[in-house]
């Protein structure tokens, strides 16, 4: 029935159109729409409870889990820390465990991370429909803290929710080597309590240990994934799952189990990940990188997303196995760490044994050359999501502009250098979603000596490319640094000049005279690299940077510093150590910058002028 | 080939098919019966509100179909509506609720996330007696159940 018009937004009573609206608005928001009257509470509060955090805050991916909290009990209890631990019997504390017990019936997932308070563990008691657990590690050396007691509430979570369990997270569930467990006290790790978890898709190891008994538990549990990731896993590869008991006493699973076993004897006809899409795996302890090719990622045959760091030369062993399409549904690869390099050839071979257009495949290479380009152009363009040329020696500005005009799905864009008046002339850009850019944008203005400043035209210029450059809303990182020293040496600039490096290529300025405010809206960056020199950040820039991109976390580049006394610089802002504390202040971090220290006389002596405006208006706004 | 839709309130729009499959609802519909010459009733939407939809879906007709993937489109900004849309949006609440309420029966992704967009920047930054205001809302509570949310909210809020 339509409701009749009403003042009263009935919309929202509708529970798929408060969530929709909510995935738009941040926690204190969301609590503010639950006090507003009756039918908002119903709608709203229980999206506050959905996703809670216990512990040192981690950082959201905001995209993906809209509705996370950070709880944090240091804070909501500051009274006394020894009233969190063990026995919580603080009238605080009641008070909170009682609330979120009342809330246990609306929260999807539950994060602890830390084991200071059972507090957390005691909520988790409570829960029985959490899709999502993740867990701290605490091990029997740390004897102090009760290991046994906070076992046993982690076995009882996982207990009572495991039957709709989707995704387990275990962090830091390792021992201490030197200490060995007594008699009759067995290590725990909340892998024992899942082999019964039939829905456990979803399973993320962060610095663990799976051993022994363990180990037999994990490749159970194996069988089901769709996602594994692992980061500084220890754990034994090279014992092989053993047919479990339970498999054996199954009547129905004899025959097939003697069959594959009749096959030779070896454990490989055994497949270890069935069912897994997406593995990620970085600093495997103690396990090189043959093993993990043969023993871990050749055993996942529906494979799809690969994403592995950290290895020594994986490329021989990998690429024999991919070109004999042991993964069939593989359309993004990532590897990176210390690796031997594809060449370009070899990249190319593998490109065409896709069977799949891909999404990505980012290893080492040497530079991807034109015949690598057409295949990546004949094939892949619809789907890909990240191009990468930037070991090219080739002219690749072409290339930057087609694969902006083509690839709607790209995500990250790297590659040496782009000319200006290629992108003016650009038709439109439709990779709306770019989040990740590294290019070093020549402007390729004339006689680009250090002293002259831009011409209007040249400004026009400039803004016109900051206007393209606003087309992606959801840009993150924006580096015209990186790659500018190879920019530098590519062969069309002319090398006759030892000032050529800061003087003959000119970079698109980071300044609002040049259209910096263009970006206005791009306010998603967290990582800005710009080339400064003649070119640097002023103070007004800053302002405008602090307060229009909110969520930048990192400003990297070459400022220019005046030597001198305090009272002999023009702009005491730019003293190395006041501009880096008024960025941290701002929560900007300007690690990896670096400073020009420049003699006023001699520069001011020889012309050097700025390229925007020589007169110094922050000189005025630092007094 | 064109397509009648009609109103709640009786009215026919006579509608071009690839206009009205941005509703999935019709498409569906559509694909179930197969080529076919009679209206298509859709007596959850008023005349007013019928032509609004209408408009949204000829301006935005020949969009990519969004595929309907919450995990790999996880666009969940409300500061990234279009400027058409933004205009399209510019109506009193009314109306804006019943637009959502539509998008929400036809099944119109795109428009129900533009609504929900635009309700969500009425919201953002104000405190529950400036959102009882923005829509006209009575506060139901009574004073404990008042103190009982502010108190359980004080737990949640962040830092």
């Amino acid at each position: 029935m339509y409701p009749p018009p009403t003042t009263r937004p009935h919309a929202v009573d509708l529970p798929e159109i408060a969530f929709n609206i909510a995935k738009y608005m941040d926690t204190a928001d969301i609590l503010s729409c639950s006090a507003v009257c009756k039918s908002f509470y119903i709608a709203f509060s229980p999206m506050v409870w959905e996703d809670l955090h216990f512990g040192h805050p981690c950082k959201h991916n905001y995209d993906q889990t809209p509705f996370a909290r950070d709880i944090s009990l240091k804070r909501l209890i500051p009274t006394n820390p020894d009233i969190l631990t063990q026995d919580d019997d603080g009238a605080l504390a009641h008070q909170l465990l009682e609330t979120l017990k009342s809330k246990a019936q609306w929260t999807r997932s539950l994060s602890i991370h830390s084991h200071d308070s059972v507090l957390p563990l005691k909520f988790g008691n409570e829960c029985t429909r959490l899709s999502s657990i993740t867990m701290e590690g605490l091990s029997l050396d740390e004897n102090k803290k009760h290991p046994r007691e906070y076992w046993a509430h982690c076995r009882n979570i996982i207990k009572r929710n495991r039957s709709q369990l989707l995704s387990l997270t275990l962090n830091n569930w390792t021992n201490d080597h030197r200490w060995k467990p007594s008699r009759g006290e067995p290590l725990w790790n909340p892998i024992l309590n899942c082999s019964q978890a039939l829905n456990l898709r979803s399973l993320t190891l962060n610095k663990c240990h799976i051993r022994g008994r363990h180990l037999k538990d994990f490749w159970e549990i194996c069988t089901r994934l769709e996602a594994l990731d692992m980061r500084d896993v220890e754990l034994d590869l090279s014992l092989p799952p053993e047919p479990s008991n339970k498999k054996r006493k199954d009547k129905y699973g004899t025959l097939t189990l003697l069959n594959s076993d009749m096959q030779g004897d070896h454990p490989k006809s055994i497949v270890r990940f069935p069912r897994l899409k997406e593995l990620n795996l970085v600093r495997m302890v103690r396990c090189s990188s043959k093993d993990q090719v043969y023993l871990l990622i050749r055993h996942c045959p529906q494979l799809q997303t690969l994403k592995w760091q950290g290895m020594i030369d994986p490329t021989s062993d990998f690429k024999e196995l991919f070109l004999a399409s042991t993964w069939q549904d593989l359309n993004s690869v990532t590897i990176t760490g210390q690796l031997g390099t594809y060449t370009d050839e070899s990249y190319r071979q593998m490109l065409q044994a896709f069977r799949k257009p891909i999404r990505r495949f980012e290893v080492n290479n040497s530079g991807i050359q034109q015949e690598t380009f057409n295949v990546l152009r004949t094939q892949h363009f619809i789907t890909l999501e990240s191009f990468d040329c930037i070991n090219s020696l080739a002219n690749t500005s072409p290339w930057v502009i087609e694969v902006l005009t083509s690839c709607p799905g790209l995500q990250r864009l790297r590659a040496k250098i782009v000319n200006a008046r290629d992108i003016t002339a650009s038709k439109t850009w439709i990779c709306r979603g770019l989040e990740e850019i590294t290019v070093f944008i020549d402007m390729g203005f004339p006689n680009n000596g250090s002293f002259r400043r831009f011409t209007e035209e040249e400004f026009e210029t400039c803004r016109s490319i900051f206007r393209r450059l606003a087309d992606f809303k959801r840009l993150k990182v924006l580096d015209m640094l990186s790659s500018h020293h190879w920019a530098s040496l590519s062969p069309t600039t002319p090398l006759d000049s030892a000032d050529h490096l800061r003087n003959i290529i000119v970079p698109l300025p980071l300044r609002l005279k040049a259209g910096l405010d263009h970006l206005a809206n791009s306010t998603n960056l967290e990582k800005v690299c710009f080339f400064g020199g003649r070119n640097t950040v002023r103070m007004k820039e800053l302002t405008w940077i602090v307060d229009h991109w909110k969520n930048l976390e990192s400003l990297k580049g070459r400022w220019q510093v005046v030597r001198g006394t305090a009272d002999s610089i023009q702009d005491k802002y730019f003293w190395t150590g006041k501009l880096r504390a008024w960025l941290k202040d701002h929560g900007i971090d300007a690690t990896g910058s670096w400073y020009e220290l420049y003699n006023l006389n001699t520069w001011v002596g020889t012309n050097y002028e700025d390229c925007c405006d020589s007169e110094d208006e922050d000189a005025n706004k630092g007094q | 080939m064109p397509v009648t839709l009609v109103s709640l309130d009786n009215e026919n729009y006579v509608v071009d098919k690839e206009v009205a499959e941005r509703s999935i609802l019709i498409k569906n519909m559509l694909e179930d019966v197969g080529e076919t010459d009679s209206p298509i009733p859709l007596p959850n939407v008023t005349s007013t509100v019928l032509k609004k939809v209408i408009e949204y879906c000829e301006h935005h007709r020949n969009d990519p179909i969004q595929v309907p993937d919450e995990t790999d489109d996880p666009r969940k900004r409300s500061n990234d509506i279009e400027e058409w849309d933004m205009k399209f949006m510019q109506v009193d609440q009314e109306m804006l609720f019943e637009i959502i309420l539509a998008a929400n029966y036809l099944d119109i992704k795109p428009l129900l996330d533009v609504g929900c967009k635009t309700v969500a920047n009425i919201i953002k930054g104000k405190t529950p007696e400036e959102i009882r205001k923005a829509f006209n809302i009575v506060n139901d509570f009574t004073p404990e159940e008042e103190a009982q949310i502010r108190k359980e909210n004080e737990w949640a809020e962040d830092r």
